[in-house]
């Protein structure tokens, strides 16, 4: 159990030791996965100011504006019926 | 503080059991909001906007909950650490961004359900399904699943400090 745990820290002790060695800086997949997220991130905001995404503001989710939100999902659940026949 | 070797494969197989059922159940949604959607039939429409709110809130908001919980153990109790990885802090970032778009979206579910249950006709089928959602958070989710399988490379800079520092203290 020992050796087991040991071999997990030393694999990740190798682990850390590469991404020193090897990154001088950010890693070149950290600034693609950066620039795609900051595309969509735009995007999502052009669809909202161009009103295409739909109603993402405060209503959509919560049921403000003087309306009770919806609760969870057991109001509608019909009970059972019962035979008696 | 780490884990013991037993603790966390205790830990990381509830981890992998949570998440791994995470995407199986968004996939079942996404079954179900496609027959929501393409279904003529009224019993069909209304069954599959029921059964999306019973998975979403007694299936897919726990295991969500519990992925991303047992994921923030995984990272606090081993030498991965939180934020020194920067797959490990995309990972928490999408994870928790995938669960926070869940908590506020159940709610809209929760309502064109009641909706369907009284809906007839052509006002039943302009619910369509809940597509859009469950399908970014499952390329999401897989996102997050590659980034965990292959672990690419790349200490943050708080990661390289904490590397420095106990390098130092082990020559010391």
């Amino acid at each position: 159990m020992d050796d087991a745990r040991g071999a997990d820290e030393e694999a990740t002790r190798l682990e850390e030791g590469r991404d020193v060695e090897s990154a001088s800086g950010t890693p070149r997949w950290v600034k693609v996965f950066g620039l795609v997220a900051l595309a969509l991130v735009l995007l999502f905001v052009v669809l909202q100011l161009t009103g295409v995404g739909g109603d993402h503001g405060p209503g959509r989710h919560g049921g403000s504006g003087g309306q009770a939100p919806p609760s969870g999902p057991t109001e509608h659940i019909p009970p059972p019926d019962v035979d008696h026949g | 503080m780490t884990m013991s070797a037993r603790l966390r494969k205790f830990v990381l197989a509830a981890h992998l059991t949570f998440s791994i059922g995470w995407v199986g159940t968004v996939i079942a949604y996404l079954a179900l909001g496609i027959a929501a959607e393409t279904s003529r039939d009224t019993q069909t429409v209304r069954g599959a906007w029921l059964a999306m709110e019973l998975t979403g809130w007694y299936v897919i908001v726990p295991l969500a909950s519990a992925s991303l919980l047992t994921g923030l153990v995984m990272a606090l109790g081993t030498r991965w650490g939180l934020f020194r990885h920067y797959w490990v802090v995309f990972s928490l970032v999408l994870t928790t961004f995938a669960t926070a778009v869940l908590l506020l979206h159940m709610p809209t579910v929760s309502s064109q359900a009641d909706v369907a249950q009284d809906a007839e006709g052509a006002s039943l089928h302009a619910l369509g399904g809940d597509l859009l959602h469950p399908g970014i958070g499952l390329v999401l989710l897989l996102v997050v699943q590659v980034l965990n399988l292959y672990k690419p490379r790349g200490l943050t800079p708080y990661g390289r400090r904490k590397h420095h520092e106990q390098r130092s203290a082990l020559a010391s």
